[in-house]
């Protein structure tokens, strides 16, 4: 697929998209809200891990920060959506960068116990705290992101057309960064840290970064969260949503942009296609530990990079091959993970 | 004034001593080839002049700075680059990305120039790019430019390390084995390569090998290890001459 198919293909995604309140329902548009937030939270674990290769299980507690920010400011303390915003964006980036401090120790599995202690304490601090924040309950707030009047279009609309302008700004953000030399150094770092010492990236600094942002990205989703569903408990931020942002990336296809996207469109429409078939939903994680299972083993690369392989093979004739002659060499071989001494 | 001097290196593993006192200088604009047995210390020189090993004693200085006070990441700054002997490549970069990543600092786009996809950036970005065509022209890759380094040759993926060291614009270049696993006939080649690099970009360059042939051929000096510590040093005539080297390294005289 060459780059001027690519463009038309992201503009006519996009001008649907936008022009979608138009067509359907307010039901479809509330579930397309859904669609955003999760697609950008699953965007910003795809950000840490897919490109950065830091694990993490925390990124429910990243989204929760940011939703109950914004929840107790407009609730209780009568701030605007509009002033929670870069507010609860920050609180949870900074949090995030907390987080990220021992990710420059440990990494792999190690890391991922870390961040899953914080998306297992999350949830209990709205109940410690249940005068603030109604406990297990949760809070509804009474106040809804409104369409500015002279706008006459309805809320619903409005709220929808919000989400996707702040989620196509954030997809392009990362967009950008990935075809930088920071995004270079951000990739550089997950397959080879010691090559990218020795390029001359600050190792340290950028693995810090990243996860702040990671976070930062997490809460923007939980922001997006609270506007849509005007209410918040402690069992939407449990341990389970991050690792259903995990699923989601992996059957997206992770360090991929398009990838985030289709994961989120499967993690909220296909729980509904279960119940809807008569499948007890029970048996919903069964089913999402098999495609998980059917991803791995027969799309690496997820849903996105199944496409990208499928666009390749009508386009690539031209394509040059590698050299004959030598064998090539697995990944594996190609890395060595410590200097030879 | 030498461009760069090692000055009593010592470095152990736990009970085993892998430099031992080990003092060499590299005049600036010469080839150092550093040779020696499996296990003499020759990566591990390379991997304290690159900070990514911490000796207990010594100094590594050039250009009148001490490496060894440096940050890994900060030594790339000071002008060294460096190539793997088992490769350090980024499987999933493209050969082009790759490269582009050598010219990490010479291009200093801010995080929000990157993320915001600024005129100045992209401009800086632009002439990065076509630096590094030149690079990978000059190496013969170009025409591999958009190909994923994974699942590429052995002998193409030492030329792209190359590449990418190269592309740091750097003043002392560490090589360390770039003929392993190279067919024969491409040694040659390669060994012209690395002199006329040295001539043209004019740097220092530390060369560690077994393909005796090149480095007696493109060597200025050669400095023979052998269990941590430093047996001989010379042009390569006199090395190749030296009793201790011939017992060594060469085995016994023949």
């Amino acid at each position: 697929m060459n780059k001027t198919t690519n463009r038309i293909l992201w503009a006519v995604l996009l001008g649907a998209l936008v022009l979608a309140p138009f067509f359907v329902g307010t039901v479809e548009i509330s579930a397309f809200q859904k669609v955003i937030y999760l697609s950008v939270a699953v965007m910003s674990l795809n950000v840490l891990t897919g490109f950065n290769g830091q694990a993490s299980i925390g990124h429910s507690a990243f989204m929760g920060i940011a939703a109950y920010f914004t929840a107790l400011a407009v609730q209780s303390h009568g701030w605007s959506y509009w002033a929670a915003l870069p507010a609860s964006v920050l609180v949870a980036a900074l949090v995030g960068a907390a987080a990220g401090v021992p990710a420059l120790r440990i990494r792999g599995m190690n890391l991922a116990l870390v961040t899953l202690g914080l998306a297992m304490v999350f949830p209990q601090l709205p109940v410690r705290f249940t005068e603030e924040t109604g406990g297990t309950q949760g809070m509804i707030l009474d106040e809804s992101l409104g369409a500015p009047a002279f706008l006459a279009v309805s809320d619903v609309a409005w709220r929808y057309w919000v989400l996707l302008t702040l989620a196509v700004l954030a997809f392009w953000l990362v967009r950008n960064t990935r075809a930088s030399r920071l995004g270079r150094s951000i990739i550089a770092i997950r397959d080879q840290p010691i090559a990218a010492h020795t390029a001359g990236v600050n190792v340290a600094a950028t693995k810090i970064s990243v996860f702040a942002v990671s976070a930062g990205m997490a809460g923007l989703a939980g922001w997006m969260f609270t506007v849509t569903n005007q209410f918040v408990s402690p069992s939407d931020f449990t341990v389970l949503v991050s690792i259903n942002l995990l699923l989601g990336m992996a059957v997206g296809g992770s360090g991929t942009l398009l990838g985030p996207v289709i994961g989120a469109a499967f993690l909220h429409y296909v729980p509904d296609a279960v119940t809807a078939t008569g499948i007890d939903p029970v048996l919903t994680p069964v089913l999402y530990g098999l495609v998980l299972i059917l991803v791995v083993y027969f799309l690496p690369g997820g849903a996105a990079g199944g496409l990208a392989q499928l666009a390749k093979r009508f386009s690539t004739a031209r394509k040059p091959s590698p050299p004959a002659g030598e064998p090539a060499r697995p990944v594996s071989q190609l890395t060595s993970s410590t200097p030879n001494p | 004034m030498p461009g760069l001097s090692v000055e009593n290196l010592e470095l152990s593993f736990g009970g085993i001593r892998a430099l031992d006192q080990l003092s060499f200088e590299v005049a600036e604009g010469s080839l150092c080839a550093l040779v020696g047995p499996n296990g003499a210390g020759k990566s591990s020189v390379f991997n304290c002049v690159t900070g990514l090993y911490r000796p207990s004693a010594g100094r590594v200085v050039f250009d009148g700075q001490d490496l060894l006070r440096l940050p890994a990441h900060a030594v790339a700054a000071a002008g060294v680059a460096r190539t793997f002997q088992n490769l350090a490549l980024f499987p999933r970069l493209t050969v082009l990305e790759n490269v582009l990543l050598g010219g990490h600092l010479n291009q200093r786009s801010g995080p929000l120039a990157c993320a915001l996809h600024l005129p100045r950036h992209r401009r800086a970005e632009r002439a990065l790019r076509a630096e590094a065509g030149e690079v990978l022209e000059l190496l013969g890759l170009a025409s591999l430019a958009d190909h994923l380094a994974a699942g590429l040759p052995y002998g193409t993926l030492k030329r792209v390390e190359l590449a990418r060291a190269l592309m740091s614009r750097p003043r002392l270049l560490l090589l360390d084995e770039p003929a392993a696993g190279l067919p024969h006939g491409e040694v040659a080649d390669l060994g012209d390569l690395i002199a006329r690099i040295r001539t043209e970009l004019g740097l220092s360059i530390v060369l560690v090998e077994h393909h005796m042939g090149m480095v007696m051929s493109i060597s200025d000096k050669v400095v023979v290890l052998n269990l941590g510590r430093r047996i001989c040093q010379g042009t390569p005539d006199e090395v190749s001459r030296d009793p201790d080297v011939i017992a060594a390294y060469l085995g016994e005289a023949a």
